[in-house]
């Protein structure tokens, strides 16, 4: 009896200590999924506005790229199309982690009500092959000219 | 002729054994004193997740230049970087650099260092605005 009383404790503790690893893990798991990741996206004109909001996340535009960090890393045809419906014809939608392939782009800017790229192809040719890294932003306000900033 | 075989073989050994990733950095620059016309970002690769802090890994670095048009830059730079065909990179760290003439020379200094008035590469008209955004460095980690 006292042999089935240890061997079953040892079970218990083998059982506890699984399920404090799993809660571990799931801990790890949603720890990573609250990151802030880059996003970038790609447009086929220059952004209609520095500013605008999409995906329920503030992005800022210049010239043809529009970058943002969000959380989790992960991209939505819906996201793509609120920023397509703001600033213009998407041809590469990205984070981090993730893309959106040409057909989802091409739903997107459906949705949006943007014309469709017409010339991704040229948009690849331009920049360099190779996997991509989208990093977070450097920034640098200088005091030029004098008494121009504090 | 054998020569000629030799350096094609090599090139061609080269090329099996380089890989290039390229970072796309966001680059927002303002208000810079005229002696500043060109910016540049270095970005380092490591196969260390914490190579950018302590250099660990070290796979190679790479440069890209862009023009300052009246003291200002806004856009996305995008800087490759090749590393051996075996490597794995799994970090990063990118700086902003300005490029400037002082006596006649040219010299470059990180922006970081440049702006700061403690460090010995300060000069006091590239210092940066009181209560602006200032980020002269970014480091991250690749793949997941």
């Amino acid at each position: 009896m006292r042999a089935v009383m240890a061997s079953g404790g040892a079970f218990l503790q083998r059982g506890v200590a699984a399920i404090a690893a799993l809660a571990t893990l799931l801990a790890a798991g949603a720890t990573r999924a609250q990151e802030r990741v880059p996003y970038q996206a790609e447009l086929a004109d220059t952004a209609k506005r520095d500013v605008a909001k999409a995906g329920g996340v503030e992005w800022s535009c210049a010239g043809t790229r529009c970058t943002t960090e969000a959380r989790g890393g992960n991209v939505t045809v819906r996201g793509c199309s609120e920023l397509a419906r703001a600033v213009g014809t998407v041809v590469r939608y990205r984070s981090e982690v993730k893309s959106l392939g040409q057909a989802e782009i091409a739903e997107c800017n459906r949705l949006a009500g943007a014309p469709a790229a017409k010339a991704p192809a040229a948009a690849k040719a331009a920049t360099p092959s190779g996997p991509r890294v989208i990093t977070r932003e450097l920034t640098y306000t200088g005091v030029w000219p004098p008494g121009a900033r504090q | 002729m054998r020569l000629a075989a030799a350096a094609l073989l090599a090139l061609f050994a080269g090329a099996a054994t380089a890989q290039e990733l390229n970072l796309d950095v966001p680059v927002r620059v303002a208000d810079v004193h005229p002696s500043v016309a060109v910016g540049s970002v270095s970005c380092s690769l490591f196969a260390d997740p914490d190579g950018p802090v302590n250099n660990l890994g070290y796979l190679g670095a790479g440069t890209k230049w862009f023009q300052l048009k009246d003291g200002a830059f806004a856009g996305t730079v995008t800087v490759p970087v090749k590393v051996s065909a075996q490597s794995v990179p799994r970090a990063y760290k990118c700086g902003l650099f300005l490029i400037f003439k002082e006596g006649g020379r040219t010299l470059t200094a990180a922006a970081a260092r440049v702006s700061d008035p403690d460090a010995p590469e300060y000069r006091a008209a590239l210092r940066r605005a009181e209560r602006s955004a200032f980020a002269g460095e970014v480091r991250g980690t690749i793949g997941r």
